[in-house]
């Protein structure tokens, strides 16, 4: 196979409309959620990039199988077969330069997706680990293509292109549906659409990419022999790389934990204040937002100086953190933050939040309304900063504070060590 | 009856109207005993659109140049061909599915323009492209009304009463079947 075959067949394959088809849907979906204003999904971090990338191919997939399919026909579809079959050249030699020019082209449009995509990703939190995470994708959609190929060739029907189109699709959607159900656990992660979407601090488990990397090698090895045999009845032999691959993945996912997700260490390590100032760390993912918390952070260790046991660190911490937390620290929930918006309140308000629980992270059962009167407490006054309460709620979170203040200043403290006593106490740490 | 047995015969409609049928009864049966309506408006489109899909092929005949030297009135009959798919392909799927007739119809107008379209401009053999490409993204995406681009695009599983997902099959189906009717296979 020369470099010149290649050429021509990427001129005059199914190449160049599937990659035109690729790469406007992949862009057509992220002006779309720009336009609904769901930028969420992807901005706020490089593995959800790639995740949300990867749901996408529920409607890629058929397509690349119909591409191939539809390739596969065309010396049938001219007529060429008998006089191509005079020749005496091997079957390989024509169908090769066809698939690798489909395959190549199937596979860099969905990196020029990711790249489209990647323009509007902003984050202090750079790295390389959602790497993989496309990579997968992409030889995902070169494998879909050879499979199209190797059908096409098997059943070379003009029914096939469109049967096989909704076929697949309808397959894809089985995940989706029942994840909406539980979580995918087992061989449902090997499916190239991942259903279960990715926050700014959860990644794919590296055995979930592996075993997927593992599968659709092996499919488009085997796409590529049924393409590719000298008759079409040697093409059982494809079945052996789809089996080895499904094993192979099988087996290498079984190594990642239940969910398929775990926590990305790095995006949750701390990225403290270095100036003199009493400490402020939040997660790496939020770096950007540590400077408008350092202030209101601090405030709010200013208010609990009163205290017995008076903390000295205001750390951000993912909401499920493991207890006890030390008397010593402040732990701020990460769900304060909305991505790509930043801190969820400002200033006094932002203070407050701080303050919520006596300086704890909601953990176990959370009762809400003690924890917004511990907050005002530590404050000095109610209502505290922050959005007001209305209804019944506010009336009788009102009264409740109104009995706390009528206490001894003893049973105030006592009152409010108990609240932050129990937070602080709290086990949590459920798996995400 | 010879005529039209024959035209029939030039149309691959023996073989496609079963087979698109089957395929019309498959892709419905894939939701059956879901009990979320929206599953079932989403199977529905893709039933109409996988129906038509199939008998798209034969909206056309195997050699257009030797159609056009017949003495034959063509774009009436084209469009009447493809007019009886759509109620064909629609009427069977309002009766296997549970998703409201009202979408289910106007699924089968939008598509079998959308088939026609795709039929005149790359060829019969292409007819299921437009369709299906539609379809698959279509149904996919939540049934938002707001952008109107959004509801445009998600025509096929808007609401029943949606104007806008009216506006576009009503768009694409006269305006494929026209398009078709006019200019034929390629």
């Amino acid at each position: 196979m020369s470099a010149r075959m290649l050429l021509v067949e990427l001129r005059r394959s199914t190449a160049i409309p599937i990659a035109i088809i690729i790469i406007s849907f992949g862009v057509t979906n992220f002006y779309i959620l720009e336009l609904t204003d769901q930028t969420g999904l992807w901005q706020p971090q490089w593995a959800m990039l790639a995740g949300l990338q990867r749901v996408t191919l529920i409607v890629l997939w058929p397509a690349a199988l119909a591409a191939g399919a539809w390739q596969a026909r065309r010396d049938r579809r001219s007529g060429m077969t008998e006089l191509v079959g005079t020749t005496s050249r091997p079957t390989w030699s024509r169908s090769l330069p066809a698939a690798f020019a489909v395959g190549i082209c199937a596979g860099l449009a969905y990196l020029v997706v990711t790249a489209a995509g990647a323009v509007a990703v902003s984050t202090p939190y750079q790295h390389l680990g959602w790497t993989p995470i496309a990579l997968v994708g992409a030889l995902s959609l070169v494998a879909a293509a050879w499979l199209g190929l190797g059908v096409g060739r098997l059943l070379p029907s003009v029914y096939t292109p469109p049967v096989l189109a909704v076929a697949s699709f309808i397959l894809l959607l089985a995940p989706m549906e029942l994840s909406k159900y539980r979580p995918l656990t087992g061989v449902w992660l090997l499916t190239p659409n991942m259903s279960s979407p990715l926050d700014e601090l959860t990644t794919l488990a590296p055995a979930v990419t592996g075993g997927q990397a593992a599968l659709f090698a092996g499919l488009a090895l085997a796409g590529l022999a049924a393409a590719a045999v000298a008759k079409r009845r040697f093409a059982l032999a494809a079945l052996a790389p789809a089996g080895l691959g499904l094993v192979a993945g099988m087996v290498v996912v079984s190594a990642a934990p239940a969910t398929g997700l775990q926590l990305d260490p790095a995006a949750a390590a701390e990225v403290c204040t270095t100036d003199d100032g009493p400490k402020v760390c939040v997660l790496r993912i939020h770096a950007d937002a540590l400077d408008s918390l350092t202030g209101p952070a601090r405030q709010a260790l200013e208010r609990m100086a009163v205290l017995p046991t008076a903390p000295t660190v205001v750390r951000e911490v993912v909401d499920d953190r493991p207890g006890p937390q030390p008397a010593d620290e402040v732990w701020f929930a990460s769900a304060n933050h909305t991505p790509g918006e930043g801190w969820e309140a400002e200033g006094n308000a932002l203070s407050v939040r701080v303050l919520a629980g006596g300086g704890t992270r909601p953990c176990g059962e959370v009762d809400y309304r003690e924890r917004g009167l511990t907050a005002a407490w530590l404050w000095g006054a109610y209502p505290a900063p922050g959005p007001p309460l209305h209804g019944t709620e506010g009336a009788e979170r009102l009264a409740e504070w109104e009995r706390i203040k009528t206490l001894p200043a003893a049973d105030q403290l006592r009152w409010f060590e108990g609240v932050r006593a129990k937070y602080l106490a709290c086990p949590g740490g459920g798996t995400p | 009856m010879r005529p039209l047995v024959l035209y029939l015969r030039s149309r691959q409609v023996p073989l496609a109207l079963p087979g698109s049928l089957l395929a019309v009864v498959a892709v419905v049966m894939t939701s059956a005993g879901a009990l979320n309506p929206q599953r079932q408006v989403i199977t529905a489109c893709l039933a109409v659109a996988a129906g038509l899909a199939v008998l798209g092929q034969g909206f056309g005949g195997v050699d257009p140049e030797l159609d056009r030297t017949a003495a034959v009135r063509w774009p009436p009959l084209r469009m009447v061909h493809a007019g009886v798919a759509a109620v064909l392909v629609g009427g069977v799927t309002v009766m296997v599915s549970t998703a409201p007739a009202g979408v289910v119809l106007r699924a089968a107008l939008g598509f079998v323009g959308l088939a026609a379209l795709a039929a005149a401009l790359f060829g019969r053999q292409l007819a299921w492209t437009l369709p299906v490409a539609w379809a698959l993204p279509g149904v996919v995406m939540p049934p938002m009304s707001e952008p109107l681009v959004v509801a445009v695009l998600t025509w096929p599983v808007q609401p029943q009463d949606s104007t806008p997902a009216l506006l576009a099959a009503v768009v694409l189906g006269v305006g494929g079947l026209a398009v078709h009717a006019v200019r034929g296979t390629p």
